[in-house]
């Protein structure tokens, strides 16, 4: 009786030792987004150019994410598309089934900006992307702007602004600084990039700078073509060896650099603190314009499916076709690791720029 | 030509797009009658949809559901004296009132055979003129814009209420109003008293729900019977009727589709003050003036021809410049953008036929929504008839889950009651709300106008420019204008007796006006804190709101003197005030709203509101069980499919399901 007990008990005991091995497995082999639904958010309102991009986005990627969610895509805009941030690092739950769609200001962070309530890298990057921005101006600018060339001797011009502290106008200021000094004023308050244009096309500020969504499907058409703007330079892709690469989707258009080096001689580079300055700005914005997030604390597994998916959805070709109709470009996408190390240059600002920053946009305010 | 407006005929009305257009003329039917939801939120839910649809399919869906917003807002102004969407506000002024009267019906045949015609003259505009009008749409600028908003202000002061003082004091809160949260030219929050929520400022749809929903549904609580104040077998004129005056007033019609088509062309302000600019027409170009306000239909006529026209006129820097002038138009070409079509020139040339296309969308959406909402005017008009207390629990359950649309948040439903209680007051003490949200929405404008202007053109040199100076003399001349109409209406002896949907307590007034001249007097005193991006704005439009306000005080002072001359305080009090009579019905509906919001903490929107249902018509409409029971289910049904399942609203995350 009491072999058959304790031959029993063994047996029993085997059996939960393996069915407790097996259920992690079993449970583990299920892949996280199965049967749920994924909410992704954009920080600017519906109808917009990142918007627009997130949407087709979402259309496609619950094929490539392991479970094969549902995708809702919604909006939180505001202040700029601070809300956003501060929804998705305050309100939304860290439970791997919120990720952002956003288009951030990273300025904000390096300035201490106190209306950015969560700092940015204090999310969990998944990933990202880098379209080429083109800078633009009007070609009645004295002298008469008809090359990039002769921009290098523009003046008495006006360059259209978001805000003081907004990453695509300090990056503009810095550029025209290094490269032509003060012969410009500063015009600030546009609510975006449509209002922007549109000053231009009413000679109310002549310079302003677009990613290629925009550049293409409205600065080209209206602007461009129409023989108002001309093309003068766009920043180039910072690398992580410090070099500069220019982009392939703008083969006709010169770098930032090149004009630089046209105007001071073949092999210069600008030096000092605004050209650190500028570097900083360019390695943060240009490598990383659109940004996927995801709370602070949500589960890895699910950032590095989501991960996946991206990298993978940017190969579909039913995507890419989509895409390239609306965006007119391809996608260059970031990975999380790539996109984690430009992001991790905000927490390495030295002071002495975040001083310069912090007076570089005071000073624009006065 | 002729070959592009055939083939954009032909891409929709064949099928799928025919179909989709009626859908969309269905969906936007709905959303324009619907408080809180309007065309924008509309576009915003079928854009993601579009995606993979032909051009043709996806705008006659897009269009022709926000093509016919403006028609079927009308619903919510006349009966319930609620804007349908901002578009409406100055139909109220004179809709509502009819309704009161028992001339509903009327309104509605009015509205809907002009909003056919607005719109279609409106299309129309478009096809023709795309080639011609990019002078004008780019001679209007920063300076322009801020001029253009004074201009709309005066006129909603000067044309709304009894008194033009109060209706400057009204529109400046609003401007004031609009100034919480963080100012866009710098990172600085405003006025927001340590409130989260506030750092975003006030949300339009709350704002505006509460000013004028919360008063009425009250005013319809308190009295117990129908909107209409006059029994059905006494009213004079239906929907014939009102056809037959929209066609009596054809020459304001074409005018004020030409007032919607030019106002609606400029991006940004356009569909702030367009249905205003074409009200204040409609007044100053008629010769007896002394309806307007009170049941007029030509008040009724004029907006709403406009704001139906506009939507061609909105259209045309949209597409033909890629310059959105607002939300919906933001959406519209953010739809262009997916179907790879690329506002500007191509518009006009390879893609003349999809232009075309929008043209006729237009056409037919506007004729085919006003034939579906005449066929139901007589049946919707009834309303007006029924007892307030069957209707309530409906416009409750709208209005708050309008509210919530804004930022699903607990704050939307906290500012629907403040300002709802700012409404009631406004309203017994005969302030003008329509200034408010018009104030409201024009304030980041024009704060952004005068912020570009002056940094682009100086402080002053761009007052010369030529369209500054037309528009200069266009707000000296209104407010002139409307002066000298009052000064003439005083001596005019009292004619029939109007409808009175606003009151007269002089106490109310007195108390709200110097309450408003306390705040006014904080607000620009600490905007003297803040570096001058973010003050200046608030400085400018403070000192005259402080003057406005004073003069304000002295004019109640001096009508509360004449009140209390002879009595004593209280007794006077209590002959004149009104508010007083209904302060206990009034404090027990503000409990019942507060017990929504209890509720919903505790357990969620799906059981809060079906219980207020149930309660109030049984507390209230003393109803039968099985009717309040039957209306809480049809309340709880349409939360759960139209705002869960094809809305995807946030539900608040009550203590319950947490």
């Amino acid at each position: 009786m009491e072999r058959c007990n304790a031959i029993f008990a063994g047996a029993a005991g085997a059996i939960f030792l393996i069915a407790g091995s097996i259920a992690p497995a079993a449970a583990q082999s299920k892949p996280f987004f199965e049967g749920k639904t994924l909410t992704m958010v954009n920080n600017y309102p519906a109808g917009g150019a990142s918007d627009t991009e997130g949407r087709i986005f979402a259309r496609h990627l619950s094929r490539h994410i392991a479970g094969n969610p549902t995708i809702v895509f919604k909006n939180v805009a505001g202040a700029g598309g601070l809300t956003g941030f501060n929804w998705l690092g305050e309100v939304a739950k860290p439970d791997g089934l919120t990720a952002s769609f956003y288009t951030w200001n990273p300025l904000l962070q390096i300035v201490e900006d106190p209306a950015l309530r969560v700092p940015f890298d204090k999310f969990e990057f998944v990933a990202g992307l880098s379209p080429p921005v083109v800078a633009f101006i009007r070609k009645d600018v004295t002298p008469g702007i008809n090359s990039p060339a002769d921009f290098l001797k523009a003046r008495d011009f006006k360059i259209a602004g978001l805000s003081d502290v907004a990453v695509h106008d300090v990056r503009n200021r810095l550029a025209l600084d290094l490269l032509l000094g003060p012969v410009y004023g500063n015009v600030t308050g546009f609510r975006g990039f449509a209002p922007m244009f549109k000053a231009i096309q009413q000679n109310e500020v002549q310079f302003s700078a677009s990613s290629i969504p925009g550049y293409r499907g409205k600065v080209v058409p209206t602007m461009v073509e129409t023989g108002i703007v001309i093309p003068v330079f766009h920043f180039e892709i910072s690398n992580p060896d410090g070099t500069f690469t220019a982009s392939p989707d703008v083969p006709n258009i010169p770098t930032y650099l090149d004009l630089y080096q046209m105007k001071y001689g073949k092999g210069s580079k600008p030096t000092g603190i605004k050209w650190e300055a500028l570097k900083l700005l360019n390695t943060l914005y240009t490598n990383l314009l659109r940004t996927v997030f995801m709370p602070p604390g949500s589960p890895k597994e699910a950032v590095d499916a989501l991960d996946a998916a991206f990298s993978s959805v940017v190969k579909d070709p039913e995507f890419l076709a989509e895409y390239e109709k609306v965006v007119k470009a391809p996608p260059q996408m970031i990975s999380g690791d790539a996109g984690r190390k430009v992001i991790a240059n905000l927490s390495n600002v030295k002071p002495e720029l975040v001083s310069f920053f912090k007076q570089y946009v005071a000073d624009a305010r006065k | 030509m002729l070959d592009a407006a055939l083939a954009g005929l032909l891409l929709v009305v064949q099928w799928p797009a025919i179909g989709y257009l009626i859908l969309g003329v269905t969906i936007g039917l709905y959303f324009g009658a619907m408080p809180g939801l309007s065309g924008l939120v509309g576009l915003a839910i079928l854009l993601p949809f579009t995606f993979g649809m032909d051009s043709g399919s996806a705008f006659a869906l897009l269009l022709g559901m926000f093509a016919v917003t403006t028609t079927s807002d009308t619903i919510a102004s006349v009966l319930l004296g609620i804007p349908g969407t901002v578009s409406s506000q100055a139909t109220v002024l004179d809709g509502y009132p009819m309704a009161v009267r028992g001339e509903a019906a009327r309104a509605f045949g009015a509205a809907f055979t002009v909003s056919a015609l607005g719109g279609v003259i409106g299309a129309l505009f478009l096809g023709l003129s795309i080639p011609i009008v990019r002078p004008l749409i780019l001679s209007f600028a920063s300076p322009e814009f801020f001029l253009l908003g004074v201009l709309g202000l005066t006129m909603v002061g000067s044309l709304s209420g009894g008194s033009i003082v109060k209706g400057m004091l009204a529109a400046v809160l609003g401007l004031m109003l609009s100034m919480i949260g963080y100012a866009e030219m710098g990172a600085i929050a405003r006025y927001h008293f340590g409130f989260t929520y506030l750092l975003d400022g006030v949300p339009l749809i709350p704002l505006v729900l509460g000013l004028f929903a919360v008063p009425e549904i009250l005013d319809l609580a308190i009295r117990g019977s129908s909107i209409s104040r006059v029994p059905p077998d006494r009213t004079r004129g239906g929907i014939t009727r009102g056809i037959r005056d929209a066609f009596r007033h054809k020459w304001l019609v074409l005018r004020c589709s030409a007032i919607g088509i030019y106002v609606g062309m400029l991006p940004g302000l356009g569909g702030a003050i367009v249905d205003w600019v074409a009200y204040g027409h409609a007044v100053q170009s008629a010769g007896d003036k002394s309806r307007f306000g009170k049941g007029d239909v030509r008040g009724v006529i004029a907006p709403e021809t406009a704001n139906n026209a506009m939507k061609g006129g909105a259209l045309i820097p949209t597409v033909a410049f890629g310059i959105p002038g607002s939300a919906p138009m933001a959406l519209i070409l953010g739809a262009l953008t997916i179907q790879g079509l690329t506002p500007g020139p191509q518009m006009l040339t390879t893609e003349l036929y999809v232009t075309f296309g929008l043209v006729w969308i237009l056409v037919i959406a506007n004729i085919l929504g006003a034939g579906v909402l005449m066929l139901c005017a007589t049946q919707i008009s009834r309303v007006t008839f029924i007892r307030g207390h069957l209707i309530i629990p409906a416009v409750v359950l709208f209005v708050f889950m309008g509210a919530w649309m804004s930022s699903n948040a607990i704050g939307d439903w906290v500012a629907l009651l403040v300002f709802g209680l700012l409404g009631y007051l406004m309203k017994q003490g005969g302030l003008p709300r329509p200034p408010v949200i018009l104030g409201f929405i024009l304030g980041p404008i024009m704060e952004n106008a005068l912020f570009i202007t002056n940094q682009a053109y100086g402080p002053t040199g761009w007052l010369l420019r030529p369209v500054c100076l037309v528009l200069v003399l266009l707000v000296t001349g209104t407010l002139a204008y409307s002066l000298y109409g009052r000064r003439r209406e005083r001596k005019r002896p009292a004619s029939m007796a109007a409808a009175k949907t606003e009151g007269d307590d002089s106490i109310v007034s007195l108390t709200l006006v110097s309450a408003i001249t306390v705040l006014f007097v904080y607000t620009t005193a600490r905007a003297f804190d803040w570096y001058i991006d973010a003050a200046m704005f608030p400085i400018a439009i403070g000192v005259p709101a402080i003057a406005l306000a004073l003069l304000a005080l002295y004019q109640d002072a001096r009508a509360n003197y004449r009140v209390l001359s002879g009595n004593s305080l209280s007794s006077a009090w209590r002959n004149s005030s009104s508010t007083l009579k209904d302060l206990p019905a009034v404090a027990h509906f503000f409990l019942l709203m507060l017990g929504i919001l209890g509720l919903t903490m505790l357990a969620g929107q799906r059981v809060a509101l079906p219980l207020f249902i149930l309660l109030y018509l049984r507390l209230w409409g003393r109803c039968g069980w099985v009717f309040a029971i039957a209306y809480a289910l049809i309340g709880w049904l349409f939360l759960q499919f139209m705002f869960d399942q094809v809305v995807h609203v946030m539900w608040y995350p009550s203590f319950l399901e947490d």
